[in-house]
């Protein structure tokens, strides 16, 4: 008895495996066959035990395994085939495909419209508020792919004819949506990857999103792949239906159309945006939101609806009402998907915003009136000094100094004199070294610093009572040249904002140290390089200048 | 459920697979479970063809929904067909058993003839024995 108990129980433990794993079959295949099935293995590792022992049942094991592996991707091949992914009938997927279509067509349109005005008024108005560094080409980039990607809405509405038309999505079609699924996703990272780098690239110091950086390096390229692929596979896919022709020539031609796109990735498209939580928002909704549209899709068409009934092929009114059968006894509904996917972003968002609260808030400062019109205005307004000072091949001047009750205005050169200087086997250029703490840098700067052993030391300014200032966000101006490259001396405007105010009058004494880093140019494709240390001391300078009463912008 | 076909031309699907027309041959004389069907064509391949619970409830799924099997009333689970008759836990669960239908019958009949036919044309050509086994003509 007690050996019978024994072996039950080892019978009952390979029922008990065989039963998860059968969670690898379709569930329409689990609901029918799963207890017959199981029992089935039951008799057959009895059987084996009884005639060779554990041998026996390990063989069995041993044959059933890829068995089950094979006929479980059969089963589910199957399912595909017959369209039984599907969220729906066939002439729902069209319609809510051609919808789809529309309003990604409308979208791209619009986004294309703001982007070009912005540009347009950008370069009218001379207001460059980011200069045209690798972070802000990265991120036009992505913003225009995004925008350009909401075409491939378009695709899904070819996608949703095609289906229409045969009545299954074949696996041509099937891949490209899968493709396009998994270029939403990786988009959807990007979008994120953006807006960091976005609000990143009003700080000096970006060690708080170097990892994001390196992410967003390595998605980048996979998105634009699956984007790619989907593009054409979609394409391919109608072109072999029987659709009217400029159905089937559109698509491979808008993909025709993505790949100089894609190699102009490098073209400088401008500094476009000026105020930076505006156009991330609009970035992150207008180059997400569509693609929520067809990660949903996409997501659908791949969730195991399991129907009960294989979609009949469209064309008459019976098989509609087949397919509309099948839609409804679908385990989950296309709606339900929705709400999940939708909970899902919500959370992702939430989670970015939380990661980025204390930079949106600083962000959010930095867009106060005292922190803006770095510009023409304050220029003019302020004192030519023309102090000079030469060190370690690099030469600071220290051209013209603003100052009001909440704000002082400094412009300076960085001049490198020395000739091929390289990081990590790259050119170089020397950069101020700026911070955001009060007369110090923060301690997150801090740790920057120590880790890079860059010193102690970020840009400061004091006055001659004492009071510190700090850096306000977005408003360092800096010149570049070609290929992120400095061409002749480093123009720098930085605002700063006092701890307390300034009393307004004549000959205010002011002291300002500018350290500085040695940064490597390396193209946006590769990881960026950690700055060097500047092999020498900080530019110290002390001038006198009067405090205007009035701001003048 | 799956649709099932009760009619139809049974040549159009031929030829059938060795797995699906084994499972045919099981229950072309009677009807049987799912364990009853994997043994009657072990035995009488001789082992050549061992069945698996994917294999064999794939086949039968499609030969359900292609209407060439159905399932019969479900039958108490018999003594003899358990591996050595002693009682389990789900003895007194009920167990599924297929059979034929009619469509089924004719979908068996027509490969068997297409195999005899084979058969036949070989003969024909020699490359195969008359009657092998057979002591004489009569004895087949």
């Amino acid at each position: 008895m007690n050996s019978g108990a024994v072996d039950d129980r080892g019978f009952g433990a390979s029922e008990r495996v065989y039963r998860a794993l059968m969670r690898a079959y379709p569930e329409e295949v689990r609901r029918r066959y799963a207890g017959e099935m199981v029992r089935y293995f039951g008799d057959l590792c009895r059987e084996e035990r009884l005639s060779r022992g554990a041998k026996g049942v390990t063989l069995l094991w041993a044959r059933t395994l890829p068995e089950l592996l094979f006929t479980a991707l059969e089963e589910r091949g199957a399912l595909f085939r017959r369209n039984a992914y599907l969220p729906s009938d066939p002439e729902t997927v069209a319609r809510w495909g051609a919808l789809c279509a529309l309003l990604g067509g409308i979208m791209g349109v619009a986004l294309r419209l703001i982007s070009s005005i912005l540009a347009t008024l950008s370069i009218l108005t001379g207001y460059y508020s980011y200069g045209s560094g690798p972070l802000v080409q990265l991120f036009t980039l992505s913003w225009f792919l995004g925008a350009l990607s909401l075409s491939s809405l378009g695709l899904f509405g070819l996608y949703g004819a095609v289906v229409a038309r045969s009545g299954r999505p074949g696996l041509l079609a099937g891949a490209g949506a899968i493709s396009s699924a998994a270029a939403a996703f990786l988009w959807l990272s990007i979008g994120g990857y953006a807006i960091a780098n976005q609000l990143a690239s009003g700080s000096a110091l970006f060690a708080p999103f170097e990892w994001l950086w390196n992410a967003g390096s390595f998605v980048i390229p996979k998105a634009i792949l699956c984007w790619f692929l989907g593009l054409l596979l979609l394409g391919i896919s109608a072109a072999r239906q029987r659709l009217p022709a400029r159905l089937r020539i559109l698509p491979l031609a808008l993909f025709a159309l993505t790949v100089p796109c894609y190699l102009l990735r490098d073209y400088d498209f401008g500094t476009v945006f000026g105020n930076p939580v505006i156009a991330g928002i609009v970035m992150v909704f207008g180059q997400s939101l569509p693609f929520v549209g067809i990660a949903s899709l996409g997501w659908v068409l791949l969730k195991d609806l399991d129907a009960d009934e294989p979609l009949a092929v469209s064309g008459g009114p019976a098989a509609r009402v087949a397919a509309r059968g099948m839609a409804r006894s679908a385990r989950w509904p296309a709606g339900r998907a929705g709400v999940l996917t939708a909970f899902l972003l919500v959370v992702v968002l939430c989670a970015w915003a939380y990661a980025a609260r204390d930079d949106l808030y600083r962000t959010y400062l930095g867009l106060q009136p005292e922190a803006q019109n770095v510009g023409k205005k304050t220029y003019v307004a302020g004192q030519r000094l023309g102090m000079e000072k030469t060190a370690g091949g690099a030469r600071v001047t220290l051209t013209s100094v603003y100052a009001e009750e909440r704000r002082v205005i400094v412009g300076y050169e960085v001049e490198d004199l020395k000739d091929q200087r390289r990081v990590g086997g790259h050119p170089a250029e020397l950069q101020p070294l700026l911070g955001f703490g009060y007369g110090k840098p923060t301690p997150r700067e801090e740790k920057y610093l120590k880790k890079y052993g860059l010193g102690t030391d970020v840009v400061a300014l004091t006055d001659q009572s004492g009071i510190d200032f700090r850096m306000a966000e977005n408003s360092g101006v800096t010149s570049e040249g070609p290929d992120n490259m400095v061409e002749g001396p480093l123009q720098n405007m930085v605002a700063f904002e006092p701890e307390e105010g300034l009393e307004p009058g004549e000959g205010h004494r002011f002291r300002l140290e500018i350290p500085l880093v040695e940064e490597a140019v390396v193209p946006l494709e590769e990881k960026r390089l950690p700055p060097e240390p500047f092999p020498g001391k900080p530019f110290v300078f002390g001038f006198e200048i009067p405090v205007r009463p009035d701001p003048v912008a | 459920m799956g649709q099932q076909r009760t009619g139809g031309d049974p040549e159009g699907l031929l030829p059938l697979t060795p797995v699906a027309l084994n499972i045919l041959l099981a229950l072309a004389d009677e009807e049987r479970h799912g364990y009853g069907i994997g043994v009657e064509v072990r035995e009488r391949t001789g082992g050549k063809m061992r069945l698996g619970p994917g294999t064999l409830y794939g086949s039968l799924k499609r030969m359900v929904d292609g209407g060439l099997v159905e399932e019969a009333e479900e039958s108490e689970s018999l003594p003899e067909g358990q591996p050595d008759g002693t009682p389990r836990r789900y003895d007194a669960e009920r167990r599924r058993y297929y059979r034929l239908t009619g469509f089924g019958e004719r979908v068996l009949a027509a490969e068997l003839e297409r195999l005899e036919g084979v058969v036949r044309t070989a003969q024909a050509k020699g490359y195969f024995p008359p009657q092998r086994g057979a002591s004489s003509p009569g004895g087949a």
